[in-house]
């Protein structure tokens, strides 16, 4: 836990209320970004963030303080994030029957496209996989923080991880995102 | 390096944080296999596409909605001061208010309001709560003619048997006023008080009515009456009327039946007479 971090929680644990926007601006965006890709609807991420922030905030005196802040709370998150997507899978909401088609134009054969189909690609994982991927990839937590946060063993959370990117990688190739691509490694090498 | 072996090679540098196209090992089988480099490619671009998803920010009063949030909760927590309770714990609790009220509705509840208007058989039971100890002594007897004054009532099973039978045939006119010459009262109309009869049946009758649930069986084969008049049959006829009406036996009365002897409705039949002949 990082120095500044800790008075910040003892004043939340006082119930100062600047000391806990305080703390809700410093995650807000790792916590709101894991429930937008979790999610993939501003609002209902959003929903989902404020739910993490507040059933933190109220067993903040449950947090073992030898242990890292972040992956406490994004855990909780992702379990909010979880809980969302099963109340959605039980009451289906009108969804969008609309996928983007690729536009072949060299405007748009630059990085937005391209995000947009990782995105889309992301949207089709299965939740655990996921929430795994964009652990480590987004959050930039470890093997063993991302298993520790998803209550799984570390070698299921790199199976899910590795299992993934195939799914993506398979996505971007059935997408022919690389139809117009260079091959910078061959030019790399030979050069 | 085989093309398994790079496969496997690429995933440790994924795992490591590291691009693709930093790993020179890599990139030197790449040339060599045109699958392999393909999927190097792939895997290039995934990177780039990760690297330029837009995250959207929460709304500007993202923080304080938070925070005004915890305080709610924390607000709506602190003055109850008991334990929140689980789904079925509300459930149960739900549960045993409700048999805790049946419970003290039997209790509580008059005795003479527990009748319900049965429909079908069963009904027999309360009239043999009613009736007392002498009706208990006439359903001894069987099914012996039915005379008068005698309500023998007492099975108390739920089928429609002889006893139902004899209380469907139990006469519902005030005969003793046609015996004598007077003008035929209709028994619903002389239990109800709405016509005008005479003063020594209005007030046996009523007398009746309202301890109905209290009065023995001898009490109602002596009720004492004018002089005059027959001092069972007027009475007990306008009790059974009652009990007809209240136990609904046999299904609900036709309306348009003649519940007494009426010199503009088509005569009813006459058991006693019927009886007589026989």
């Amino acid at each position: 836990m990082s120095d500044d971090l800790r008075p910040l929680v003892d004043r939340c644990l006082a119930g100062e209320q600047r000391a806990m926007i305080a703390l809700v601006d410093r995650y807000r965006g790792q916590v709101f970004g894991l429930c937008y890709r979790m999610l993939g609807h501003r609002q209902d991420a959003e929903d989902a963030a404020q739910e993490a922030f507040v059933r933190v905030l109220r067993t903040l005196h449950r947090w073992d303080r030898e242990r890292p802040f972040e992956p406490w709370l994004l855990a909780i998150a992702g379990n909010r994030c979880r809980t969302a997507l099963a109340k959605r899978s039980r009451r289906p909401a009108v969804q969008s029957l609309t996928e983007p088609i690729r536009d072949p134009s060299p405007a748009a054969s630059g990085g937005n496209y391209l995000a947009e189909e990782v995105a889309l690609g992301l949207k089709r994982l299965r939740p655990e996989y996921r929430q795994a991927f964009v652990l480590l990839h987004e959050n930039e937590l470890s093997y063993a923080e991302i298993a520790r946060a998803m209550r799984c063993p570390v070698g299921t959370i790199k199976t899910w991880v590795h299992r993934a990117r195939r799914s993506l990688v398979g996505h971007l190739r059935r997408r022919g995102v690389l139809e117009d691509r260079p091959i910078p490694l061959r030019q790399s090498a030979a050069g | 390096m085989k093309c398994n072996e790079f496969e496997r090679r690429l995933q440790r540098e994924l795992d490591r944080g590291r691009e693709p196209r930093d790993s020179a090992a890599l990139a030197r089988h790449a040339l060599r296999c045109g699958s392999c480099a393909r999927t190097l490619q792939l895997y290039d671009a995934l990177w780039d596409g990760i690297d330029m998803l837009e995250v959207p920010e929460p709304s500007a009063d993202f923080s304080r909605r938070t925070v005004q949030a915890v305080v709610a909760a924390a607000a709506a927590d602190a003055p109850s001061g008991r334990a929140s309770l689980s789904p079925w714990q509300m459930r149960l609790a739900a549960v045993i208010a409700v048999m805790a009220a049946a419970i003290l509705i039997v209790v509580f509840l008059p005795p003479w309001n527990r009748v319900a208007p049965p429909r079908g058989g069963g009904s027999a039971e309360t009239v043999a709560a009613r009736s007392g100890d002498a009706s208990r002594g006439d359903a001894s007897r069987g099914n012996g003619p039915l005379r008068s004054g005698a309500l023998s009532i007492v099975d108390a099973s739920p089928r429609k048997d002889s006893t139902t039978e004899k209380l469907e045939k139990l006469p519902t006119t005030l005969d003793s006023a046609t015996a004598d010459g007077a003008r035929p009262v209709d028994a619903d109309a002389a239990a109800s008080g709405t016509v005008s009869m005479p003063p020594a049946y209005r007030d046996v009758i009523h007398g009746l009515t309202a301890r109905l649930s209290d009065v023995p069986l001898e009490e109602i084969k002596n009720a004492g009456v004018a002089e005059g008049l027959r001092p069972l049959t007027s009475p007990f006829s306008a009790a059974i009327s009652l009990l007809r009406k209240t136990l609904a036996v046999g299904g609900e009365p036709k309306p348009d039946a003649p519940q007494a002897h009426s010199p503009e409705r088509e005569p009813q039949r006459d058991f006693f007479r019927e009886r007589n002949v026989a």
